[in-house]
């Protein structure tokens, strides 16, 4: 299974309605550690709830995943993400 | 009360050296806590908790394949406490997870205290934090550490000796605006520093690899060095730092949450004061001014493209920003990124400025300035919430001057609000 990675917000507003820049990337999901596919499903078993936060113009990461009844979505700040999931987007103007 | 301070001086003794005010204390005590976004082994000064963190944070690194060269760590309580229970891990490494879901519990029990005890000193303290009833002259700069984060992302980095005589031009760039940014607002608004306690500001530099961003979390300022292709090092450009400093002053008086119309209202507030300690600088009057933000961070693949900024503030939706904005209300929904809402709100400060013409902190500035500051938290307010305490600022501060309130009420009427 794939998993579909948006990196958004930031100082900048990353893939904003009308913003040019983007910061995608995806991952296969067997080729992560065990213990980062238990970190990921995890995740998407809180719905990405995030903890309240004082960070500003920091990243998010908008991780989505298709499962047999369709797509879920989940946003979660970057300090959550996996570093793994972190390196896999690449940022460009759209 | 006594239970937080115990807490609290349990997490570091040293907190309550500090001399100062108890808001002073408060804004140490915050920056130790919300520093633990990112677990940093250097701000849990209980070495029995330090170790035993960290300890547990390796070993679950190492059983996990988290390679990151860090020592950064963030997982969600709920997440924790399910890997805690999670059979398919070893003994150990379950125990050390719920080792973690145990001291994060406490810490954000300290944070909420804190935030509890914040809201009341805001409330009751003579003076309401406000020591800046000071002449400007009198208040003592705060201190402007800056740390190298060497190309990790474990925060805040290590400590840059003499940043202002670096060899490393980031780091004497992060201390010269940090300095520059503190100095404006102790000049043009008798503001001492962040919390107007004092308050240390701290800046982290070389963050992450490539890294085409700069924060503030609570407690820091952090810059990436950009990709150099979109974007170049992110201290370069004095609105950006005046901006990510800004949220912290909203941090400390509105407390705008980050969502929604207050999220964008948060958002314009960075970018309008980040704007003036631009033309503060530069000694620009508002017709001067470029009212761009981020134009010296532009890199050269984006300059190329015809980009010259992030955003406008004359002109919100135009083409040469790399991320258009709204410019009427009518265009706002609720779920926007506070980096598009923000463009509404930008745009009536640009046009109440260029109303009144001069230079921008003046006037325009001290109406939004006290908008800000002057009134209790307000995490939920909406733009017309804030429009209006301008309207009505406009008139009280400006009395004998009828043309500024009708510059801003104009501004206003103009993006819809």
């Amino acid at each position: 299974m794939k998993l579909q990675v948006e990196r958004i917000g930031g100082l900048a507003g990353f893939g904003g309605a009308n913003s040019r820049l983007r910061s995608r990337g995806e991952v296969e999901l067997s080729d992560l550690s065990a213990a980062d596919q238990h970190a990921i499903e995890s995740l998407f078993q809180s719905h990405g709830t995030p903890r309240p936060s004082q960070m500003r113009d920091g990243f998010q990461y908008r991780i989505t995943r298709t499962l047999a009844n369709g797509l879920e979505t989940i946003v979660i700040p970057e300090e959550a993400v996996p570093p793994i999931i972190r390196a896999s987007v690449k940022d460009e103007i759209v | 009360m006594a239970g937080l301070d115990n807490k609290m001086a349990g997490l570091n003794k040293s907190l309550f050296l500090v001399p100062g005010s108890p808001c002073h204390m408060l804004s140490q005590a915050t920056q130790l806590i919300t520093q633990t976004q990112f677990i940093n082994p250097n701000h849990i000064s209980n070495n029995h908790y330090r170790r035993t963190i960290m300890n547990d944070l390796k070993k679950i690194m190492s059983g996990s394949g988290h390679r990151c060269g860090c020592s950064c760590f963030i997982i969600p309580p709920k997440v924790l406490e399910r890997l805690s229970r999670n059979k398919k891990l070893s003994a150990e490494a379950r125990k050390a997870f719920a080792r973690t879901a145990k001291f994060d519990k406490e810490v954000r029990k300290v944070r909420e205290a804190k935030a509890k005890l914040t809201q009341t000193a805001l409330a009751t303290l003579p003076g309401k934090m406000a020591p800046a009833q000071l002449a400007p002259a009198q208040l003592a700069p705060p201190s402007t550490p800056v740390y190298n984060c060497n190309h990790g992302v474990t925060l805040p980095g290590t400590l840059v000796p003499n940043p202002g005589s670096s060899a490393d031009t980031t780091a004497k760039r992060a201390f010269v605006e940090t300095r520059g940014v503190a100095k404006f607002y102790r000049q043009a608004f008798g503001r001492n520093s962040i919390d107007n306690a004092g308050m240390a500001l701290i800046s982290s530099i070389h963050f992450s690899v490539n890294y085409n961003n700069a924060f503030w979390n609570g407690s820091q300022m952090t810059y990436g060095d950009g990709d150099g292709n979109i974007f170049v090092d992110f201290t370069k450009a004095d609105d950006v730092v005046g901006h990510e400093l800004t949220h912290g002053v909203t941090q400390h008086s509105l407390g705008l949450s980050y969502a929604d119309q207050a999220g964008g209202l948060n958002e314009s507030i960075s970018d309008v004061f980040g704007s003036m300690f631009r033309q503060w600088q530069a000694h620009q009057n508002v017709n001067q001014a470029d009212w761009f933000i981020g134009k010296e961070i532009m890199g050269p693949g984006a300059i190329a493209q015809g980009f010259t900024c992030l955003r406008d503030m004359s002109n919100p939706g135009a083409a040469h920003c790399l991320a258009p904005q709204p410019t009427n209300f009518s265009q706002y929904h609720d779920g926007m990124d506070p980096h598009e809402s923000s463009g509404i709100p930008n745009f009536a400060f640009y046009k109440a400025a260029m109303a009144m013409g001069g230079k921008s902190w003046l006037i325009a500035g001290k109406i939004w300035y006290q908008a800000l500051t002057g009134t209790p938290p307000t995490p939920k307010m909406t733009m017309k919430a804030f429009a209006n305490r301008t309207r009505s600022l406009a008139a009280s501060l400006f009395s004998a001057k009828p043309a500024v309130k009708a510059a801003v009420n104009n501004a206003w009427v103009a993006v819809g609000l």
